[in-house]
């Protein structure tokens, strides 16, 4: 009818990719997941195809024949296809030119391509061309945008599709925006594409961008409060300063603990999260978010596999002042990437999945040095919005409804146009209580005979389609209908989703449920929350449908076949006390109806597979399905535990499950976790110990204080040992510096003193002692292993100095790093004085205690400059006041050694006379 | 204007001005002959603008989004339409025949014919033959998809009905318009051009008012963001008038923080309060400046639409007897009913100004519904001046503007 458009043919043209890059985008049409199982699995039928059937000659034969799965991205979110829903969303972003990879059966992918020629817009759909570039065919969706769409049967994962991309060799616009089928979003990409670019221009290792939103983590970790502040709701955030500089610095990583912290009280479940999903991110929040770390197990999956998470130590010394360690943030499925992130994944062969494989170790690997992609992430505006509701139900319910919300305004639904086909324009307006009717059909008469009971109930959040009607004394909550669907009177719909020329008779209720194209539902049934019924499929007059049953008429897979079979022999007395117990609905019993519908219909194969009378009455249709278990289960798991878990992996899936069932399993894990935890932390030792040290720490303060006193007149020996180690006390002292020495001694020498410092530097920190406990033992160690060394042997002052000055070879650098000032040498001296004087064992006396011994040990010291002579002075003068009949005082006023202290006053008297070789040669 | 998240407060003057320059690059292009062809090829430009621009979807079928597009295309269909009545008709019987009518559009287009009649006569017809228009009149364009971006890039290859075809249009226009006009291009080309030049003076001839509105020594309250006000009140201050600003914040989308730092940097006493305390402070305040989004303009009304909070401002201002005076381009005056407005005019837009997205995890909350409106109506009797680019006008004046403004065939919303 209208001009044709000449420039549309011509920018279908592959060839003027030259002159300027158009935009690109890649959707994967695919999840590869089955949550959405049984519907995705049903035969997929529509009048678009019925509209491609009457288009002129554009259409291959091949596509009037119907698809045999419905394809994910074309189930209806709010009366719209998802796909629809995407498509808009990436024209509205200023994309050119769009691949939509389909990798499911061809049947889905012909359905996909059908559901993109019917809605393309009519007057350009004439244009619709066919080019043999990229094996697929240009579809040109409006003037600005055109659509391609791949097939890649054979691909079972992401990695594969984005592979098979990469060899095509057709996705040449940097950035390009990859983005999974799923996502509704609201999202302004203008300023993620322009932040990727900058950066992509500064560091050509900057290949990927990925779109962040705040929802809040599963608050399993003490936030602080939960006002609306920015960023410190989960968040974990580690600054610069000293704390780096000691604790990060000291070793090749750096683990951090992220269950030290107890549940919250009035914690809000993210109702956006998938229950699987809680992603662990590590963000450099001073270089615009750069991701160190992306850790996206599940929650039960981190806490069996390792309790920690590891961030290279190399990100904490390229200058960021700033790291977020954050599990407030969540993956939404948009990323904005360059052409090299697919010349990646063909390096990569053995990625399959793009997040928990491309990604995780994408930035991982930037420690080893390699510097082939850094990723970095876009935190999303607070008015945007993006949802995935094909990842699980209980999401599809959320998404749509917070859609209606208007969560994601501007696509609210005044504003979807052209959702079906253009002559039945569809228009809808929002009314009271967030209540949105179509008035589409106003204007033709006749045409629309939406009618809704004077006596009937809208209560709010409600989509109404095109053709509805309903009855009397209805209540409708929380729900969408679909075009031309009837309710008859005294129905209930809350949380539901009907899709479309649904009937519903009367008294009928139907909470948290999904209900496909063309199903009945008969007089009376209850359908409880979570249940799903297929295409098609009818439930009987009076049937009371258990939560989270899936009723389908899809033939049943082939797999499942030898999975009933074992549960024949039990169906018939499980028949029974399922049509008994039929009213009953808690939670516990919920289990086991489950369970009872999977042996029914084991036992209703024989007579009729294709539908389990017992379940949807007499007058129904539709076989129940049951999730079959993931392929890589557990091998040492038997079937049953594996169906139970895909049962219970499907209701967490389901519309109305109880997301705090989640959260509180989490929680008992995590319990049970932090009291293995604390053992660990202990490092051998038990709880009960910590207390009764931690007390006679209390007593032993109280001690020093006094012990201040009375040291000069202290007459029994135990207490001179009080006077020695007046700084620590004694119990903590010989504890802690035993253990320290312990550790010493347990050091191989062989390996480098370095990690002796890390492990005794890591034990100071979680027994709180200081720098002088891990001097004194390293300082005991070092003596017994000269013990050791002599063999049984008697050591002679020279041989012992000899032994020492080899032992300090190798353990001078660490006195070097631990002792920080004269206290921790004179910790040292004081140590040897122990030693010497018994206090820990008799060994040490006769080696230390005689004559010339302490003095030589001193000096050598001294030389080896471990102990300065600052250090001595000051312990000289502690022990000046020391009467010489007490055993500190007999030690101390031993001739060598006052000779000693005598030449050294001499020396630092007269700094440059001698120096340390010379005092050698005095001897 | 493409589809893209909601900013509030964002300027008006803008798209209106890019609506003039793609009329003008469309009308250019296009091939048309009489003058109903260019008003059919006019409506169905607003038609898809209207769609476009987001409103589309209430039950007033009117583009609320942006009523400034609308507007703009209707100063043209008058243009258009003025310049058909006024030019001869000598022609009208060898080609102008084809048309053949209904005899009331023979009778109203002989009456109509030279220039100063027919601007009496728009202006007695407040409310003609709207009826029957509208009865007539039916969808033609329903754009199944698109943006603006696809029109004005490439209109060239955009799709429009020749005008000719529709049939039905042969009884919407007076059969004179139907006859071969071949000087009626440069005369409507060169009344988008005035308009485009009158958008481009647009603050200009508003702020040369500033000193007749503001005094010395005045306090002066307004409401959230306006550009239109910020560049007003600017304009006064620079000409050397002392005066205090209160700025009320507008709440949830803090429009007047923005606002008071620029009248701050232009060296205005500037005051922040928020918008709970406009009441207690309104005694100390000599005017009300407030920003509108349209003016509603039906027989005598003249009520505004404004950021939603300010019409709490002006019963205030109202209740101290404070004069309320509004800032607004012509352009914003807008042939439509305050009714249309209460439930479908509004625009709700996204809660997430009004809650955080987190807390909604919370199961009892997610249950509270959280309503965002965008707009509030002003009725008439609540303004004192209606200040435009034109001169100062009473809102019970405005709809005298409007026939000078609109042909009163035009009033119907576009859709």
């Amino acid at each position: 009818m209208g001009k044709p458009p000449p420039s549309s043919s011509s920018s279908s043209d592959p060839s003027d990719n030259k002159s300027e890059q158009k935009l690109q985008a890649v959707l994967l049409a695919d999840t590869f997941s089955n949550a959405f199982h049984p519907i995705t699995l049903e035969p997929y039928r529509d009048h678009h195809h019925d509209v491609i059937g009457g288009f002129g000659g554009g259409v291959p034969p091949h596509l009037s024949c119907r698809g045999k799965e419905r394809p994910l991205v074309l189930c209806p979110l709010n009366n719209v296809p998802v796909l629809h829903h995407s498509i808009e969303f990436l024209q509205g972003n200023g994309i050119e030119e769009l691949f939509v990879l389909c990798c499911a059966s061809s049947g889905s992918a012909d359905a996909v391509e059908g559901y993109i020629r019917a809605n393309a817009d009519n007057n350009s759909g004439k244009a619709n061309g066919r080019s043999a570039e990229g094996g697929g065919r240009k579809i040109v969706w409006s003037s600005k945008l055109s659509i391609t769409v791949l097939r890649f049967t054979d691909c079972t994962n992401a990695g594969d599709a984005l592979r098979e991309l990469d060899r095509q060799n057709v996705v040449k616009s940097d950035p390009f925006i990859l983005m999974q089928g799923d996502v509704v979003s609201n999202v302004d990409l203008r300023g993620a594409m322009e932040g990727h670019a900058r950066r992509r221009k500064k560091d050509a290792a900057a290949i990927m961008t990925i779109l962040l939103q705040e929802v809040g983590g599963w608050g399993l970790d003490g936030g602080n409060d939960d006002d609306d502040d920015d960023d410190d709701d989960d968040d974990f955030r580690v600054d610069d300063a000293d704390e780096r500089g000691e604790e990060k610095k000291e070793g090749d990583k750096t683990t951090v603990f992220d269950d030290r912290l107890t549940a919250r009280r009035d914690h809000f479940l993210p109702p956006l999260r998938s229950s699987t999903d809680d992603l662990l991110l590590a963000l450099d929040t001073t270089h615009s978010n750069r991701i160190l770390l992306w850790d996206d197990r599940d929650s039960v999956a981190r806490r069996r596999d390792a309790k920690c998470c590891s961030i290279p130590t190399i990100f904490f010394q390229e200058n960021s002042s700033s790291i977020l360690l954050t599990r407030n943030y969540l993956d939404v499925g948009i990323d904005v990437c360059s052409p090299d992130v697919l010349a990646r994944f063909s390096d990569e062969f053995d990625y399959r999945e793009l997040r928990n494989q491309f990604v995780s170790n994408c930035v991982s690997e930037e420690e080893s040095g390699l510097q082939s992609g850094r990723i970095y992430a876009h935190i999303m505006d607070r008015g945007e919005y993006a949802g995935r509701p094909l990842g699980d139900m209980r999401r599809y319910h959320r998404v749509s409804m917070d859609l209606l919300r208007r969560w994601a305004y501007p696509l609210v639904p005044e504003n979807y146009n052209g959702s079906s086909s253009n002559d039945e324009a569809v228009r809808y307006v929002c009314e009271r209580h967030l209540v949105y009717r179509d008035v589409g059909g106003m204007n033709r008469s006749g045409r629309n005979r939406s009618h809704v009971g004077r006596s009937t109930q809208l209560l709010g959040t409600l989509l109404l389609g095109p053709n509805y009607s309903i009855g009397e004394r209805c209540r409708l909550q929380r729900s969408v209908l679909g075009s031309n669907c009837t309710l008859m009177d005294d129905c209930t719909i809350i949380d539901s989703h009907l899709w479309g020329n649904v009937l519903i008779e009367s008294g009928a209720c139907l909470s948290g449920v999904i209900v496909c194209e063309g199903a009945i539902v008969r007089r009376g049934a209850v359908l409880e929350r979570g249940c799903v019924v297929g295409r098609g499929c009818v439930v009987g007059e009076g049937v009371r449908l258990r939560e989270f049953t899936r009723i389908t008429c899809a033939a049943a897979e082939v797999e499942d076949d030898d999975d009933y079979s074992g549960f024949e022999d039990s169906s018939s007395s499980e028949e029974d006390s399922l049509s008994e117990g039929s009213s009953e609905g808690d939670g516990k019993k919920c289990n086991g109806a489950a369970l009872d519908t999977t042996t029914t219909m084991a036992s209703m194969k024989i007579t009729d597979t294709l539908t389990n009378h017992e379940v949807v009455g007499m007058d129904g249709i539709g076989r129940v399905y049951v999730p079959s278990p993931p392929d890589d289960y557990d091998s040492d798991e038997d079937g049953d535990a594996a169906r139970d878990k895909a049962l219970e992996l499907m209701k967490s899936q389901s519309i109305g499950y109880d997301m705090t069932l989640i959260y509180r399993k989490w929680q008992k894990l995590q319990t049970e976790d932090e009291d293995d935890g604390f053992s660990l932390d202990e490092m051998g030792s038990d709880e009960d110990d910590d207390i009764d040290m931690r007390d006679e720490w209390m007593n032993d303060s109280r001690e020093a204080a006094a012990g201040g006193r009375n040291m000069h007149t202290s007459s029994s020996t135990s207490h001179v040992g009080d006077g020695g180690m007046q700084i620590t006390g004694r119990q903590k002292g010989v504890d802690v510096v035993k253990e320290l020495r312990d550790i010493c001694l347990e050091h191989e020498t062989s390996s480098p003193i370095e990690n002796l410092r890390i492990e005794l530097n890591s034990f100071k920190f979680s027994q709180n002692a200081t720098y002088g406990d891990c001097c004194k033992g390293a300082m005991m160690a070092v003596m017994e292993k000269i013990v050791d060394e002599s063999k049984g042997s008697i050591l002679t002052p020279g041989k012992l100095v000899g032994l020492l000055k080899k032992m300090m070879e190798y353990w001078g650098s660490l006195f070097q790093s631990i002792c920080i000032g004269s206290d921790e040498e004179k910790e040292i001296i004081h140590s040897l004085e122990l030693m010497a004087l018994g206090h820990v064992g008799d060994k040490f006396v006769s080696m230390l205690g005689t004559e010339p011994a302490f003095r030589f040990v001193l000096q050598t010291l001294h030389d080896q400059e471990i102990v300065n002579e600052e250090a001595i002075l000051e312990w000289a003068s502690e022990r000046k006041e020391e009467g010489k009949d007490s055993p500190l005082g007999e030690l101390f006023w031993q001739k060598p050694i006052q000779d000693f202290l005598e030449w050294l006053q001499e020396d630092s008297g007269s700094d440059d006379d001698g120096d340390d070789s010379s005092v050698v040669e005095s001897d | 204007m493409r589809s893209g998240t909601y900013r509030y407060g964002t300027e008006r003057l803008p798209a209106a001005a890019r609506t003039a320059d793609l009329l003008r690059s469309i009308v250019g292009a296009t091939r048309w002959t009489n003058a109903a062809q260019l008003l059919t090829l006019l409506r169905g430009i607003g038609n898809e603008l209207a769609g476009i621009g987001g409103g589309g979807g209430n039950g007033g079928g009117s583009g609320n989004r942006d009523p400034a597009i609308g507007n703009v295309i209707r100063r043209v269909m008058y243009a258009a339409r003025d310049e058909a009545d006024r030019a001869p008709v000598d022609d009208d019987d060898d080609d102008g025949g084809g048309g053949g009518g209904g005899g009331g559009g023979t009778k109203n287009s002989s009456s109509t014919r030279g220039g100063g009649e027919s601007f009496l006569s728009s202006m007695l017809w407040a409310h003609p033959r709207q009826t029957a228009v509208g009865a007539s009149h039916h969808r033609r364009m329903r754009s199944g998809s698109g943006s603006v971006g696809m029109i004005s890039e490439s209109s060239e290859h955009h799709h429009y009905p020749p005008p000719s075809t529709t049939t039905s249009s042969t009884q919407v226009y007076p059969p004179h318009y139907y006859a071969r006009r071949d000087d009626l291009r440069p005369s409507v080309m060169e009344a988008i051009q005035e308009m485009i030049s009158e958008l481009e003076d647009l603050h200009k001839n508003i702020n040369e008012q500033a000193l007749q509105h503001i005094h010395n020594g005045e306090i002066i309250l307004t409401y959230a963001l306006s550009r239109t006000v910020e560049l007003f009140l600017k304009a006064a201050a620079a000409k050397k008038r002392k005066f205090q600003v209160i700025v009320c914040e507008g709440s949830p989308h803090f429009g007047g923080h923005v606002m008071a730092r620029s009248l701050a940097e232009a060296g205005i006493d500037t005051t922040v309060i928020h918008d709970a305390a406009t009441f207690a402070i309104m005694a100390r305040v000599n005017k009300v400046l407030l920003p509108a989004h349209a003016v509603l303009v039906s027989l005598a009304n003249g009520g505004l639409i404004a950021p939603s909070g300010s019409n709490m401002v002006a019963l205030a201002a109202k209740q101290n007897s404070v004069p309320v005076v509004t800032v607004a381009g012509m352009f914003k005056l807008c042939p439509m009913y305050p009714h249309e407005g209460q439930d479908t005019l509004n625009d709700l837009i996204s809660p997430s100004t009004v809650i955080d997205y987190r807390l909604m995890g919370d199961p009892v909350l997610s249950e509270v519904e959280f309503a965002n409106p965008v707009h509030d109506y002003i009725p008439p009797q609540l303004i004192d001046l209606i200040v435009t680019n034109i001169g100062g006008f009473q809102p019970s004046y405005i709809y005298r503007l409007l026939a000078e403004c609109y042909h009163s065939d035009d009033w119907e919303a576009f859709e």
